[in-house]
């Protein structure tokens, strides 16, 4: 056996395994040879990596995940770390079974915070000019790493480890701009849940056929407002970026 | 175990494979296929598959009469089954792979796929080539290049073997 078989030949067949590796090992499949590269470049196969944990799969994402570089980029950028992370979770007592171990289950939220933060990479690349602003100090992305502060019996529990900085920088008695006060208040009494965490977050998204991407944040439900300065205001503390974006802006937009 | 007559009333179906073997089998059990399926739909009780070889055969059908007699009860049993059936080299995996895609037997596909990505998993570009008999097209220019497109991946150790 194996002399009847090329995989090159059987490109559907090729297209199932690739769909099936892990984001590394989809890298690494990418320079073993032309074919393997054209198949792992295509965007479905990294959608399919993104969301094959999630059931049912997120709906009405894809325009927006296109819109914002592209699910390749997604995985990289936001989905490869918030995975990494739950790797380093979710084993707790599931040791017995190692399948479950290796199969990492996605609930909405960390599909929300993944979106959310492509989202929030998109905004510091295309609109605040490009890779600097990735490293700045208002920079949201360091949401990707986090701290568990889960109390017992809770498990799932995800704050960015730059709240608590945040946290402790202004004293206990301030609370940090970027979460909000009730996260800040139930964190110091020791309960804390992911939804508000995700709250904060989550904004939706819509995308017209011309292409201009409009933006709803959760705090200002049923208005829509031009991505940019709408993201901004909700995101960043005030203390960074209050005066470059121009408040004003999205009050004007708030009144007509 | 089913009775003389019992057995009489059965359809039975004969699949020919690529170097000219006959198997007879249930109709029920082929239908799991979909290629066979649809031949069966037609009217056909012999199936030539000029795809599908021997060796493989044998394999598939030992598979599909499994999975044919699956119940709430005998879920473990299936599993240890799956588990040694899969538990073969790469030259028979992708046997088989390219058997269950003709056939189009999914679960079996699923599986088939799913144990060959697992296994290549953390092995390097040269251990992928080997495995799949891949000659590699690049120039070295290019390998460098796309390895450089794809740094991360080539953070941390490889598994260097072939199997």
């Amino acid at each position: 056996m194996g002399t009847n078989f090329f995989i090159n030949d059987n490109q559907d067949v090729l297209i199932e395994i690739l769909k099936r590796l892990d984001g590394r090992s989809l890298g690494v499949a990418a320079c073993v040879c032309r074919l393997w590269c054209a198949i792992a470049r295509n965007d479905s196969l990294w959608e399919h990596l993104c969301f094959r944990h999630v059931s049912p799969p997120p709906e009405g994402v894809r325009a927006v995940v296109l819109a914002l570089g592209g699910y390749r980029r997604l995985y990289m950028v936001c989905v490869r770390p918030v995975l990494n992370r739950l790797r380093k979770w979710r084993p707790i007592g599931m040791e017995s079974d190692s399948e479950i171990v290796k199969r990492v289950y996605w609930t909405r939220h960390e599909v929300e915070l993944s979106l959310s933060l492509f989202c929030v990479d998109y905004y510091e690349r295309v609109l605040l000019g490009g890779g600097d602003a990735g490293a700045c100090t208002s920079s949201l992305m360091f949401l990707c790493k986090a701290v568990n502060v889960a109390p017992k019996g809770l498990d799932s529990i995800i704050l960015p480890d730059g709240y608590l900085q945040e946290h402790r920088a202004r004293g206990k008695n301030e609370t940090p701009s970027l979460l909000g006060s009730s996260l800040a208040r139930r964190y110091v009494a020791g309960d804390c849940n992911l939804m508000i965490d995700m709250a904060i977050l989550s904004i939706s998204f819509r995308v017209l056929s011309t292409g201009e991407l409009y933006v709803m944040t959760r705090r200002h439900k049923e208005r829509w407002y031009p991505g940019k300065q709408a993201v901004l205001e909700y995101f960043l503390p005030s203390e960074f970026h209050c005066s470059e974006m121009g408040l004003a802006d999205v009050d004007s937009l708030q009144r007509g | 175990m089913a009775s003389t007559t019992e057995t009489k009333q059965k359809k039975m179906l004969i699949l020919k494979s690529a170097d000219n073997d006959e198997f007879e089998i249930e109709e029920s059990v082929g239908v799991q296929s979909e290629t066979i399926k649809n031949l069966v739909e037609d009217g056909f009780t012999f199936v030539p598959l000029p795809n599908v070889y021997t060796k493989a055969l044998i394999k598939i059908i030992d598979y599909l009469k499994k999975h044919a007699n699956k119940t709430d009860s005998n879920d473990e049993e299936i599993k240890t089954f799956d588990k040694d059936f899969v538990n073969t080299t790469f030259d028979d995996l992708f046997e088989l792979v390219s058997a269950a895609n003709y056939l189009h037997i999914s679960c079996l596909m699923n599986m088939l796929c799913q144990t060959i990505a697992d296994r290549i998993k953390d092995k390097s570009p040269e251990a992928v080539r080997k495995i799949f008999h891949i000659n590699c097209d690049y120039t070295p220019e290019e390998e460098a290049k796309i390895r450089k497109a794809n740094a991360q991946a080539f953070e941390g150790q490889f598994d260097e073997s072939l199997d």
